[in-house]
């Protein structure tokens, strides 16, 4: 018993470590997820704000496109590349375990998402005048590192489900749109009635409410609501994640 | 070396993470960080009216944005700068008590000594930067914000009229709901409007009005009513309302009505300047007209100043307001200045010093106007720190030439404003240097593309609409022949402008401009010249010129004319543009709206005379 825990552990240790180098050698593709964000906050919150209050409420809806990017692309396409040269069929063959594999790539998401979020808070406390309380920078900062875990969900699957060349397409049509029309690169309101509605079928709207009630930049009464909407979307991406997962073991 | 890659990479990033968020400025440290040196003020050898009494001969030092020391004993530091002079008076910064700060009228109101603004109805987006803003003590352009956010009324009621979006409400049920979400939009206190019985415009009734208040109270919020008859301001104390807004200017306080107010500890806030605007009433014989005609006024304040609500409205009678408030005064019941400002006839910061004359003629005494301008508000509103001069207040205080307790209208007499330990600039901005422009052609259309279209010098054509200010109308503009001159003609070059205004934007437009609109911005004095004309055809309707100047941010100087499917030249005399300033002309758009269509027109031969 005791054996196999070391064995996991170590299995999830070597995973991980692989992933993070590999991040660090091809940087190519984590570097422009990382950048972009910040780049658009610094655009948009600094250079030509449209309002005093601009920066503190977009630093809530940019740091969940910060997040998004790094795991709908760090799954999506790494996992369905992965899959498409037969490495994950290798991978059920060797000692490793699938847990080590899928939890070593979370929480490598998991610190370059910090990274990103933090590039942001950098830019928005230093350069955009933003300040709040300590509780408050960190409970934002909890919000939306917890948002990396939805996402991770809808990358996991394009991974399992599309092949490398669709994978780059389907994670690049969800990320642009979800960040569109779920109001995280311009405020919401700004939006039509009927782009506002349709905001609510996306978990990025949600997961931006949160964060902007949390910052106190412009809550929109109770979260409870967005809170449970994220739960059961969370819940959904789970399940549909667990059948992908077992549709890919099967072909 | 590989299984240390990730403890250690997640070791450094949580490390990092932590250092980050204590390293992140918060309102506390800003405080501190941006507090400049030498911000030490020493007045010496003033009167002082701390908010609720007199001090006949003091000195205050003035330090890191707070009130240092009070005493005819404190000694100057060396590194205070020193403010003195003869019969100086420190009074502290004014409170509004009823405003509505949007636009430049929190910069405008600094200027006039007033220091806190309680909005009564606004956009709440904003609010909570505002909410942090005012806890600062910052060098500042603006007045500290307080707000009710948007107010309780109903579906086309009083207030939905502005084109801000106003979260109404249908039936007592939904006031539980409404003032979480006030709440939750950092609204301080919660604004109703209960105007029953009248055939103008939906109101709240009285069931739903009542659960307003309870939800309030229920959420620790006060509650404040707009009314403006007796009777409603009757049925509101009966509701257990905190204050009145308004003073109801229909009919005269009746014994039971000052009996009831006086029992309940409802306090008002008459808000005469906007009762006199709206009766239209001659006040010149209550008013000293200093602020009035004061040098400090922004075009904003002296386009709000002489603007007027139009058609008279019934039921608003300057004197019986002003009976009510002395004969309410009389019996006790607490009265709060308030200006009501920017509504047409007011204007920000010096409709307040207005304000505390007509309530000294209706029957406060001076030193009690200033009471209702400064301590009073502080205490109903809880605005620590405010309205008072006294150790550790804050530094917003207004340094008077004159004693206001002899004369009230001494409050416009300013030496200078300090705001959070900072004096404040009082004049206006400069504007670039402006050439004397003698007549001129602003556009013949003769070459090129519209943006070189020759025009004066830092001038350029292009096209205009709301969009800019997130409306939803579109332009378009390009260059055309005319079809009624020889194309070999000098004059055979013409500007076609097209496009829709669509609503989306409080006042929609859509057309073509010329002028200087993007820093450095350029503008000409044009006082010397007296008309713009310009030929015109297209679909036929009505037409607008805006002027614009950089010191006006607001509702530009607009003046209409109508366009039929000929030729034809317009003239329209500058001196008919309402609030225009000929020193400092920055451009002009030639536009359609505000109502909604298609629109097209071709435009040439651009002078002014």
């Amino acid at each position: 018993m005791n054996n196999s825990f070391n064995r996991t552990m170590r299995s999830f240790f070597l995973e991980s470590g692989a992933e993070i180098l590999k991040s660090f050698r091809a940087p190519e593709f984590i570097l422009p997820t990382l950048l972009m964000p910040v780049a658009f906050y610094t655009l948009f919150a600094t250079i030509v704000p449209m309002g005093p209050e601009s920066a503190p409420y977009l630093l809530a809806t940019y740091g969940v496109f910060a997040v998004m990017g790094p795991a709908i692309f760090g799954f999506g396409i790494s996992v369905a590349n992965e899959r498409d040269k037969g490495w994950l069929a290798l991978k059920r063959v060797s000692p490793a375990t699938g847990g080590s594999y899928i939890a070593a790539k979370v929480l490598s998401t998991l610190i370059f998402a910090s990274f990103s979020v933090a590039s942001i808070y950098l830019v928005a406390g230093f350069a955009a005048d933003v300040s709040f309380t300590r509780a408050t920078w960190a409970s934002l900062l909890m919000i939306h590192l917890f948002s990396v875990f939805p996402f991770i969900l809808i990358g996991l699957s394009i991974g399992f489900l599309c092949n490398a060349n669709a994978a780059v397409a389907v994670s690049n049509i969800l990320f642009l749109s979800f960040s569109a029309l779920g109001g995280l690169w311009i405020p919401i309101m700004v939006f039509p009635p009927a782009m506002q509605s349709f905001a609510h079928f996306l978990p990025t709207y949600h997961l931006s409410e949160i964060a902007l009630a949390v910052s106190q930049t412009s809550g929109q009464g109770d979260i409870s609501y967005h809170l449970l909407v994220i739960g059961v979307m969370t819940a959904l991406l789970a399940l549909s994640t667990a059948l992908a997962w077992s549709k890919q073991r099967n072909s | 070396m590989i299984k240390y890659t990730f403890p250690i990479t997640a070791f450094v990033t949580v490390l990092l993470l932590g250092v980050l968020i204590f390293s992140l400025p918060t309102p506390e440290t800003e405080q501190t960080n941006s507090m400049d040196a030498g911000t030490s003020y020493f007045l010496k050898n003033v009167k002082l009216f701390d908010g609720t009494g007199v001090v006949e001969q003091t000195h205050i030092l003035v330090e890191n944005g707070l009130i240092a020391k009070i005493g005819i004993d404190i000694k100057q530091p060396p590194k205070a700068q020193l403010i003195t002079g003869k019969e100086l008076m420190v009074i502290p910064g004014l409170i509004d008590a009823h405003t509505h700060s949007y636009g430049s009228v929190l910069s405008d109101a600094l200027r006039f000594g007033v220091t806190t603004h309680l909005d009564m109805f606004g956009p709440e987006q904003g609010l909570a930067a505002n909410k942090v803003h005012r806890q600062k003590l910052n060098k500042t352009d603006r007045t500290d914000l307080f707000s009710a956010g948007t107010l309780a009324t109903v579906e086309g009621g009083h207030g939905t009229q502005y084109g801000i979006t106003v979260d109404t409400l249908v039936m007592p049920e939904d006031a539980e709901q409404w003032v979480k979400d006030r709440k939750a939009n950092d609204a301080d206190y919660i604004k109703l409007v209960y105007i029953p019985n009248q055939n103008r415009i939906p109101s709240l009734d009285l069931a739903t009005a009542k659960a307003v208040i309870k939800s309030a109270h229920d959420q620790d919020l006060k509650a404040l009513a707009h009314i403006s008859t007796q009777q409603a301001a009757k049925e509101m104390i009966e509701a257990g309302i905190d204050g009145l807004v308004h003073m109801f200017a229909d009919s005269e306080a009746t014994e039971e009505f000052v009996a009831l107010a006086k029992q309940t500890g409802v306090f008002f806030v008459p808000t005469l300047s906007v009762i006199a605007s709206v009766d239209n009433a001659d006040t010149s014989k209550f008013l000293s007209a200093q602020s009035i005609s004061d040098p400090f006024l922004s075009m904003e304040q002296q386009g709000s100043l002489n603007a007027s609500f139009g058609n008279e409205i019934h039921g608003f009678d300057l004197s019986i307001a002003m009976t009510n408030v002395g004969k309410l005064h009389q019996h006790g019941v607490p009265i709060l200045a308030g200006s009501d400002v920017p509504n047409p006839g007011t204007a920000a910061g010096c409709s307040l010093h207005t304000e505390l004359e007509l309530l000294v003629h209706a029957g406060l005494s001076n030193i009690e106007a200033l009471i209702a301008a400064t301590s009073l508000p502080a205490n109903y509103f809880q605005l620590d720190g405010r309205g008072k001069l006294a150790i550790g207040s804050r530094a917003d205080l207004v340094i008077l030439n004159q004693d206001a307790i002899a004369d009230i209208s001494a409050t416009q007499n300013i030496h200078s404003v300090v705001k959070n330990g900072h004096l404040i600039e009082r004049t206006l901005p400069e504007t670039a240097e402006t050439s004397v422009l003698e007549h001129t052609l602003l556009g013949d259309f003769e070459l090129a593309e519209p943006a070189t279209f020759k025009s004066l010098q830092g001038f350029s054509w292009s096209q205009t609409d709301d969009s800019i200010a997130n409306g939803k109308s579109t332009a378009w503009v390009k260059r055309v022949d005319r079809d009624d001159v020889a194309e070999s003609s000098s004059n055979s070059g013409a500007l076609h402008v097209s496009g829709e205004v669509r609503a989306g934007f409080p006042y929609p437009w859509a057309g073509a401009s010329v002028g200087s609109f993007a820093p450095p911005i350029k503008s000409y004095d044009i006082s010397d010249l007296r008309t713009l004309s310009f030929d015109i055809k297209g679909q036929a309707g009505n037409y607008r010129v805006m002027l614009f100047s950089p010191d006006y941010k607001g509702i530009p100087p607009t003046l209409g004319f109508s366009v039929s499917e000929n030729w034809q030249t317009i003239s329209l005399t500058l001196a008919d543009f309402p609030t225009i300033n000929p020193k400092n002309f920055s451009g002009l758009a030639i536009v359609a709206g505000p109502q909604p269509g298609k629109f097209e027109y071709t435009l040439d031969n651009v002078r002014l005379n």
